[in-house]
């Protein structure tokens, strides 16, 4: 079941459109990376979904409650992370979670056992007695994703996580997304640095001007946009031999020298590939590299946006 | 979150401390969260540290000066060193403490916390009653800090203990009334520049609310046997229930400017005014009854029009007509109540269904009154005092309705309905001079050019008998009439949009 519905939500800043028709759904234990170019509608969606700002039209559900009529159960299954989170001066850590979780309405043992579990679950023990203001950005980061999950939502926003951490700090983000997932919450996650995103993610949402250009899993974006794979074969031998097995094959279109092979358009299964392989075997070649393109999550993305500003 | 560990975070605290902060944090549970959290930082915070070390300090300074003076005229001096204690006491109740709630708020803007506060479980009201809480602490830290002052002020003679403890007490009063204004004008300004003129307002405001703080405490140090006066503390009572509302209205203007513009902004605001109209009824009725006088009925009557209806009716009569997404849910689910409280929720048509109410309240009670303090006066609004109130209901009716009924389709826009507010007592004025200005230009009566129907002074020292002028009490009326009947679609759109809100949830409840 899907924990995040955005049904059809516009946004409109006096003449400027935010956001156009956006539609996606998060399911439950499913990581969504929500990628696209600066100003491209990202935070004005999330923040709706966050009940901080209202659609113009259309609505967004989250476990079934809407965000225009139902912002305070809304509010209670929601976690947001915004990219500017705010640490409040002569504040340590455990006051700062603590002020938090009473702000949720946590009382008595409850409370203690939500700071208990979110303070070991980010790792933050260590770090409880420091004032907020002198935490590194990594270190602010736990302490704000631990604030996020204080009442234990079912879905979590968080918008550029990533930015400005160290590579340290980005792997240790990284794995406690993964777990949260693990847990059953529904994540999407905006970032820019999208290598981070493809390790993570179930699946991704593409906007651009405050349209969504694509949406569901990399693989089954990909192969939307395209239907044939390319693939980069090197043999010993005669390579004329070689360019001439591959012409006749069917199937395969294109054929290019590159490097020190040849790189082909193949239209077909992954089944269909392995055999392209083994009739190169059978027919005396002798394939020393053969090799499906790897499509990754930035030439998803560059495909899809043309860098429009809006 | 199940996979956790359930370990108790350690804050760095001695274990001695242990049961103590269990005791402590279970009663702080009662408390709001916002309080907690703004005692727990001034506390940790140089600021407060600081100011409240130089209070003390001055306070010092200024004891040993008063006991020194009081020791070489050897004269009791107990009221001049009270009062130069009071002076230091001030500047933290009525400059330091009302400048860190406006500061505090200010600081959730700064400090990017303001949207991780609308996330949480907390309201408006909440964090708004936690800072003006907050602020009320911090006043008795201080005035606690007075207390060996006072003790020796009272040993040096010459001060009224009771007056002493009432200028206290007020001084409290009076510090929360400056700190709601702070909080309230720190609403008004996210944008940094503008906080900085909001400062200088701010400033403005608490060195007026000092100097009255002064001249008060002053006052009644010098004269104590004033609080055994009736009419005194009659005056007293009115002053403190208009503190009161002037307080309560301060506080839901900043509710309102933290909710969001399609949350309900408005029926705090309407509530306070109805409350706030009925109190100042009560207590001048009681007032007039006591000390019957010959003009007095009237020109109070006047004053309660134009500052409980006119002024926060022309507020919500300009308000957008639709109820706003979020606030539908706030509309009562029987067919009576949703009827009954119509007036006091959102939109401009029900604005208007609100003044109207309030307007007939007034009508209503005047006439009474007039019986019941047998008024006959001849004062400055007629003979028939009745129909010169009557009259400025009417003048009245047509500034607060006719701008925002002509304006009224486009009252979603911010210009619009800052113009239809600012229209109302640009229409009064227009309809005094304009008649005035062209008759002088073309010469038609140059002995007196404000004497037209457009003057509502002279239209009612005219009109003696109420209806021997009929002319001008024609054009008042189709003025006022012309007003009302603009205005009445929207006053049907309003009532028939809570009827459909709640026979839609009535339809969703029974599915």
């Amino acid at each position: 079941m899907a924990s995040l519905q955005v049904e059809n939500i516009s946004k409109r800043f006096g003449k400027f459109v935010a956001v156009d028709d956006v539609c996606f759904e998060v399911a439950k234990g499913q990581v969504t990376g929500f990628i696209g170019p600066n100003g491209a509608g990202k935070t004005t969606t999330m923040r709706i979904v966050s009940t901080l700002e209202l659609p113009d039209t259309g609505d967004v559900r989250i476990d079934g409650y809407s965000v225009l009529e139902q912002p305070r159960e809304v509010r209670k299954r929601l976690g947001f992370m915004p990219d500017a989170y705010g640490a409040y001066s002569s504040t340590t850590v455990a006051d700062y979670l603590d002020f938090f979780a009473r702000a949720y309405g946590l009382r008595g043992k409850g409370r203690s056992q939500a700071l208990a579990e979110v303070t070991s679950f980010t790792g933050l023990e260590p770090l409880l007695g420091k004032l907020t203001t002198s935490l590194s950005k990594g270190m602010k980061q736990r302490m704000c994703l631990a604030k996020t999950l204080l009442h234990d939502p079912s879905l979590l926003i968080l918008d550029e996580p990533a930015a400005g951490l160290d590579p340290r700090a980005r792997v240790e983000l990284r794995e406690l997304v993964k777990a949260l997932a693990e847990l059953g919450k529904a994540v999407l996650i905006s970032s820019h640095i999208l290598t981070e995103l493809s390790e993570i993610c179930d699946s991704i949402c593409v906007i651009e001007a405050g349209k969504i250009r694509a949406t569901g899993s990399v693989a089954s974006i990909v192969s939307q946009m395209r239907p044939h794979a390319e693939i980069y074969v090197a043999a010993l031998g005669d390579s004329e031999l070689l360019r001439r097995h591959l012409l006749e094959t069917p199937g395969v279109q294109g054929v290019r020298e590159e490097r020190s092979g040849f790189v082909f358009d193949y239209q077909g299964s992954p089944d269909d590939i392995a055999g392209v392989l083994s009739n190169l075997v059978q027919a005396g070649l002798r394939p020393i590299e053969f090799a499906p393109e790897q499509v990754d999550l930035e030439d998803v993305f560059l495909s899809l946006t043309e860098g429009k500003l809006q | 979150m199940t996979d956790a560990s359930h370990t108790a975070p350690s804050t760095g605290r001695p274990e001695s401390l242990g049961a103590l902060d269990g005791f402590v944090d279970r009663i702080s549970d009662r408390f709001n969260p916002i309080l907690v959290k703004e005692l727990r930082q001034s506390l940790r915070g140089r600021a407060f540290r600081i100011a409240f070390i130089c209070v003390l300090v001055l306070l010092t300074f200024a004891s040993v000066g008063a006991l020194l003076s009081a020791s070489r005229f050897g004269q009791a001096q107990g009221r001049e060193f009270f009062f130069g204690v009071y002076v230091c006491l001030g500047l933290a109740l009525y400059g330091l403490v009302p400048f860190t709630a406006f500061s505090s708020l200010g600081g959730e803007w700064e400090e990017n916390t303001f949207d991780l506060l609308v996330l949480s479980n907390l309201r408006p009201s909440h964090v708004v009653r936690g800072k003006v809480m907050s602020a009320g602490v911090q006043a008795l830290l201080y005035l606690a800090t007075f207390g060996p002052f006072l003790a020796c002020a009272f040993l040096m003679q010459g001060v009224d203990l009771g007056a002493m403890l009432v200028v206290l007490g007020i001084s409290f009063l009076w510090s929360l009334a400056l700190s709601m204004l702070a909080i309230a004008l720190s609403t008004l300004a996210r944008q940094r520049f503008l906080r900085i003129g909001m400062m200088v307002a701010l400033a403005g405001a608490l060195a007026t609310g000092f100097g009255m703080a002064m001249g008060g405490a002053q006052e009644l140090l010098r004269e104590p046997e004033l609080l055994r006066e009736t009419e005194f503390l009659e005056g007293g009572v009115g002053f403190l229930l208009l503190g009161f509302f002037v307080t309560t209205l301060l506080f839901q203007i900043a509710c309102n400017q933290l909710a969001h513009s399609e949350e309900n902004r408005s029926t705090g605001l309407r509530l306070t005014t109805s409350g706030a109209l009925l109190a100042g009824l009560t207590w001048a009725s009681y007032m007039l009854i006591q000390h019957p006088s010959g003009d007095a009925l009237s020109a109070i009557f006047i004053v309660i029009l134009f500052l409980g209806v006119v002024m926060p009716s022309t507020l919500f009569v300009s308000e957008p007509n639709p109820l706003g997404r979020r606030v539908s849910s706030e509309v009562a689910r029987s067919r009576f109540w949703s009827w009954i409280t119509s007036p006091w929720l959102p939109g401009g048509g029900r604005g208007v269904v609100f003044y109207l109410l309030h307007l007939g309240l007034l009508m209503g009670i005047y006439p009474v009154l007039r019986v019941a303090t047998r008024d006959s006066s001849t004062n400055t609004i007629g003979e028939e005092g009745l129909f010169g109130f009557y009259g400025i209901c009417l003048y009245a009716t047509g500034y607060v309705l006719l701008p925002s009924g002509l304006l009224s389709g486009s009252l979603g826009k911010l210009p619009v309905r800052i113009a239809a507010r600012i229209l109302v007592p640009f229409l009064a004025l227009v309809l005094f001079v304009l008649p005035a200005l062209l008759s002088f230009l073309f010469g038609i009566d140059d002995s007196d050019s404000f004497r037209h129907p457009g003057n509502p002074g002279y239209f009612v020292s005219e009109n003696w008998l109420g209806f021997e002028w009929p002319a001008a009490w024609a054009v008042v009326l189709v003025f006022a009439g012309s007003a009302l009947a603009i205005n009445l679609p929207r006053i049907f759109r309003g009532i028939q949009e809570v009827a459909a809100v709640r026979a839609k949830a009535e339809d969703s409840r029974a599915a």
